[in-house]
């Protein structure tokens, strides 16, 4: 049984259904982390846009639908189970977006929000810097006041998506004399201005996923800024609660990959059922965990809708996804007979692909031990870290 | 649809919670348990007043006709409290006799209800907890469930490593059994699991709030461990996994109360993950509390055994894992 149902989402489950099997791609797009691929994912995202895809929980004069968080949910099941192409505006629809609705101004909104949904402005994300990684708070880029706005000055590093994007967003201190999260200021900045140079870095699967950015005498306006002056970590900090919570990996992502698991299980039960009988245990938690974490995160929604906030449970939201799809993707690779020689063969590549992405997870949006201890003090009391 | 609990529900499943918390203590616990019957005599009466055997019990046969979704809510909090009433028992027996309109449900149901008569469940080969002092016997045999009575059967005392619980194996014979409707055994089975895994996750919360607390009073090295990383991760990570097996536990009742398509697959999966949980929580739980925890004397051991003691008999993990296996080779997704 579906954990909400109803005809009307019914409705829509079958019309993103019908959609995805009529404009699929014929073959999957090439990697969004090389310049072509990037401009593929980029049309397909304006497709999605003009059948109102694209950003399905937005009002509909930005592009959106206006519909709620479970039908996102519905949604994004069709979506990863038809083996749609993944999303290139991932970071500014979901991580940003929220920001700029919670905390922008009519004119940002206006301004920003419409062209993030029809894929014309893709954004990259620049928390990170060389010394300010889980300890996001240490970050040292800079902005000073000048004649009508700000000069940026400073570092970022593991930039996603930064190689190709149009725009970032990040924190830059705004305030010298503050002390860690104080005195930090939300800024968003055209990647095409004067001083900004991106260098990309080859990831681990040798696509340029993310990038370093350097600013040098950057000069932005005071409509590049989200929210206050000084209060950009409060306004990070509600985007990275979206972040971990219910909007960056959708349940939808882990039923598809375990249903494909699970498909693959029992054709090598067919072909090698020693090697599939060695893996039985693994195949069937991996798609009771997906299962699981699908009935979490409705619960979470219905939660979310009847007015109890995301909060700091998030953080176990983020545990549970990260280390689910490695499992997912490193089962998947053992039922392949030497995987790691056949990376080319096309039913090999998107495992090993999965399997590398996976890694990251426990990493970005906030490494597991920052979140286990986000759980164990804001949730379970216990003191912080004694350093 | 797993739509939270009413208030009324809530309420009840609060009213019942204190008279846990007033009755049942681990001083109470632990006095039961030196007795031949392992129980609180006096939390077994009020009980019985509020009506709480008939919990789930159809207000025609005199019980408070409570969904599975507000008695999943009670046995949590039974589970939150190692409660060692016969819950789980009364629940099944509702569920299996309330399900066909024989004869055997109008004359056990009121009974069970007011809290005169008990009932004991034998699943499979097991001992049986409870059948020493039963009034009534449920034998689920493969497809078929039987009412048996005790009077016809032969008990041999078996001992359970969870101190409240008193089982015998039963040697029992089909002859002057009544066989139960078609159908009774699969009723059975879920509502177990589902019973189980609520009250498993009961015990789950309860050893990680009391990690939590221990953590929060013992010093080490001159700070509180519960400010040591590998602890609080430790923690965290239990936290983690019992947020995940809650919406799988109502989940599963909520499909119960439905009686939906997927209802065995989820009652399934609900008793797989809180059997899981509830031993990696023991395990966490007595690791943070380190060698006051292996003992008698710290009420730790109270959770932990009827954890292990409540998986083992109604939640068994590997059947329920072979049995979604066997689902899932078959190409059926839920």
């Amino acid at each position: 049984m579906h954990p909400t149902a109803s005809p009307t989402r019914e409705e829509l489950r079958l019309e993103v259904r019908r959609w995805l099997a009529q404009h699929l791609p014929r073959s999957p797009l090439e990697s969004f982390d090389t310049e072509a691929g990037f401009a593929a994912h980029r049309e397909w995202e304006r497709l999605l846009h003009s059948a109102g895809l694209a950003v399905v929980t937005w009002p509909v004069e930005l592009g959106g639908r206006g519909l709620d968080i479970i039908d996102w949910l519905i949604f994004e099941e069709e979506y990863w189970a038809s083996g749609a192409p993944g999303r290139v505006g991932q970071n500014g629809i979901f991580l940003l977006a929220p920001a700029i609705f919670e905390f922008g101004t009519e004119e940002q909104k206006a301004r920003l929000l419409p062209p993030m949904a029809r894929g014309d402005e893709v954004w990259a994300q620049a928390w990170s810097e060389p010394g300010a990684g889980s300890d996001l708070a240490a970050l040292t880029s800079r902005a000073d006041r000048t004649e009508g706005g700000w000069r940026l000055n400073g570092h970022k590093i593991w930039s996603t998506r930064a190689a190709f994007a149009d725009r970032m967003f990040g924190l830059f201190r705004t305030d010298q004399d503050a002390e860690r999260h104080r005195g930090l200021t939300y800024f968003l900045v055209p990647m095409s201005a004067e001083g900004v140079t991106v260098r990309p870095i080859r990831q681990l699967d040798g696509g340029a996923g993310f990038a370093e950015i350097f600013l040098d005498d950057v000069l932005v306006t005071d409509d590049d800024v989200l929210g206050d002056v000084d209060r950009g970590w409060h306004v990070a900090m509600s985007t990275t609660a979206s972040e971990r919570g219910l909007m960056l990996r959708s349940p939808g992502r882990f039923l598809a990959s375990s249903a494909r698991l699970l498909e693959l299980w029992r054709r090598v039960s067919e072909s090698e059922p020693v090697r599939a009988a060695s893996l039985e245990a693994r195949v069937v938690d991996a798609r009771l965990d997906a299962e699981a974490y699908r009935l979490y995160v409705h619960a979470a929604a219905r939660a979310s809708m009847s007015g109890t906030p995301v909060g700091p449970e998030s953080s176990a939201n983020k545990l549970f996804w990260s280390e689910l799809d490695i499992r997912i993707h490193e089962t998947g690779l053992d039922l392949v007979d030497g995987w790691a020689t056949r990376i080319d063969d096309a039913d090999v590549a998107p495992w090993v692909d999965g399997f590398e992405f996976s890694l990251a997870g426990p990493i970005y949006a906030g490494t597991n031990e920052i979140q286990r201890n986000i759980i164990a003090e804001r949730i379970l009391g216990l003191p912080r870290d004694a350093s | 649809m797993t739509a939270p609990p009413t208030t009324e529900a809530q309420e009840f499943a609060g009213a019942v919670a204190d008279l846990f918390d007033r009755y049942s203590s681990t001083e109470a616990l632990r006095e039961a348990h030196a007795t031949s019957a392992g129980r609180v005599p006096a939390l077994r009466e009020h009980l019985a007043r509020m009506g709480v055997p008939g919990l789930s019990i159809s207000p025609a046969h005199g019980g408070l006709g409570a969904d599975a979704e507000a008695t999943t809510a009670i046995l949590i909090e039974a589970g939150r409290r190692a409660v060692s009433e016969p819950l789980i028992e009364h629940v099944v027996a509702a569920a299996v006799l309330g399900s066909s309109d024989s004869d055997l449900a109008d004359l056990w149901l009121p009974r069970l209800a007011a809290g005169t008569a008990e009932v004991a469940i034998g699943l499979a080969e097991q001992p049986v907890p409870g059948a020493r002092t039963a009034d009534l016997l449920l034998m689920i045999d493969g497809d078929a469930a039987w009412a048996v009575d005790p009077a016809s059967v032969e008990l041999a005392e078996t001992m359970s490593v969870d101190p409240g619980m008193r089982p015998c194996s039963v040697t029992w014979s089909k002859d002057g059994a009544q066989e139960l409707a078609p159908g009774s055994a699969d009723i059975a089975r879920r509502t177990v699991a589902v019973a189980a895994a609520a009250q498993l996750l009961g015990l789950s919360e309860a050893m990680l709030d009391a990690a939590v607390a221990w953590a929060l009073v013992r010093e080490q090295f001159g700070r509180k461990i519960g400010g040591f990383q590998a602890v609080k991760h430790e923690l965290a990570s239990v936290y983690a996994e019992i947020a995940f097996c809650r919406p799988v536990v109502l989940h599963a009742a909520a499909s119960l109360a439905s009686s939906t398509t997927s209802a065995d697959h989820d009652a399934s999966h609900a008793a797989l993950r809180a059997s899981r949980v509830s031993r990696y929580v023991a395990r966490a739980a007595l690791q943070v509390h380190g060698a006051v925890g292996y003992t008698q004397e710290h009420d730790l051991h109270l959770f932990m055994t009827r954890a292990w003691a409540v998986s083992s008999v109604w939640a068994d993990p590997v059947r329920h894992l072979y049995r979604i296996t066997q689902e899932l080779r078959s190409d059926q997704l839920s």
